[in-house]
């Protein structure tokens, strides 16, 4: 049977996840609003961006290592709980999120508790699905093309290498 | 055997495609019991021509992994996201190619150039298409 903690907190992250499945979760709203250096509130953004992304695939990388591999499940456990924390702690700090690095803190906590390397997927997939569709969120409010042409503004001529256009 | 098809409504566009059974017959198997599949479009950042959304698949056989050509759909693990390559493009990598196109990827391609130039999120919906 699988700890009580463990159960609630998996529950916990698979209530989130559809709270925010169809309807951009107040985090993104915020985090347009927050500011990093000099002020400004792109380097936040993308930053966090960035980050949320990068999550998803440490993710893939601990799942894969779990399902395809003899590692010791009390290692990976100590691994996860250590990225976590430790990202989790950067994501809060940074860009002043604050559901993802609780959610993260309560999967850290949860994940020791798991007692197999299917507990331990199990849990680490709800936390995935959060994060992907939060990165989603984040993504979707980028102006991607506008931003491509600024950027090209600031190219040389040879650098420009093969550009011909978006489409 | 009767090949599998899937309707696939994207924008004000509606395309139909082949489930590539005999190719990655348990990727197929997975997302036709999910069926229907529904979200909103994204456009890759990286791959030319590529479009794609999250679904909360998990796909971890490695199946008919192959360079993507137009029309091709794949399914990546690391984001549970099923991507349509829509043009020519230049791969990436190879992929769990899983279904193609056969119908209207001329409207497919209209709708997902407009994700880069415009806004990103347009709705799609892939269900069954049976009888």
């Amino acid at each position: 049977m699988t700890d009580g903690k463990y159960e609630e907190i998996k529950k916990l992250l698979k209530d989130k996840r559809e709270e925010i499945w169809d309807v951009e979760p107040d985090e993104v709203g915020k985090l347009r609003r927050s500011t990093g250096t000099q002020h400004e509130y792109f380097p936040n953004y993308i930053y966090a961006e960035e980050e949320t992304r990068l999550l998803t695939n440490i993710y893939y990388c601990l799942d894969r290592v779990v399902m395809g591999s003899q590692v010791d499940l009390g290692t990976i456990k100590e691994l996860t709980s250590y990225a976590l924390d430790f990202f989790g702690g950067k994501i809060k700090r940074w860009y002043k999120m604050k559901e993802l690095p609780k959610l993260m803190e309560e999967t850290s906590s949860a994940i020791k508790l798991a007692r197999t390397k299917e507990e331990y997927v199990d849990l680490l997939r709800e936390l995935w699905l959060y994060t992907s569709r939060l990165n989603y969120w984040i993504d979707a409010r980028i102006p991607w093309y506008k931003l491509s042409r600024t950027y090209e503004l600031t190219l040389k001529d040879e650098e420009r290498g093969n550009f011909k256009g978006t489409t | 055997m009767i090949q599998k098809k899937m309707l696939i409504e994207v924008g004000q566009e509606k395309v139909v495609a082949l489930l590539l059974e005999d190719k990655a017959p348990e990727t197929c198997k997975m997302i036709w019991q999910a069926m229907p599949l529904e979200g909103p479009l994204m456009h890759a950042k990286i791959c030319r021509n590529e479009c794609f959304f999250i679904t909360r698949l998990f796909p971890f056989e490695r199946e008919n992994m192959i360079l993507p050509k137009p029309g091709d759909i794949g399914i990546f693990a690391w984001r549970q996201s099923i991507a349509v390559w829509y043009d020519e493009t230049e791969p990436l990598g190879p992929n769990n190619i899983w279904a193609k196109i056969v119908h209207n990827l001329g409207g497919f391609q209209q709708e997902a150039r407009k994700l880069w130039t415009g806004k990103q999120g347009t709705r799609i919906r892939l269900s069954r298409l049976e009888g």
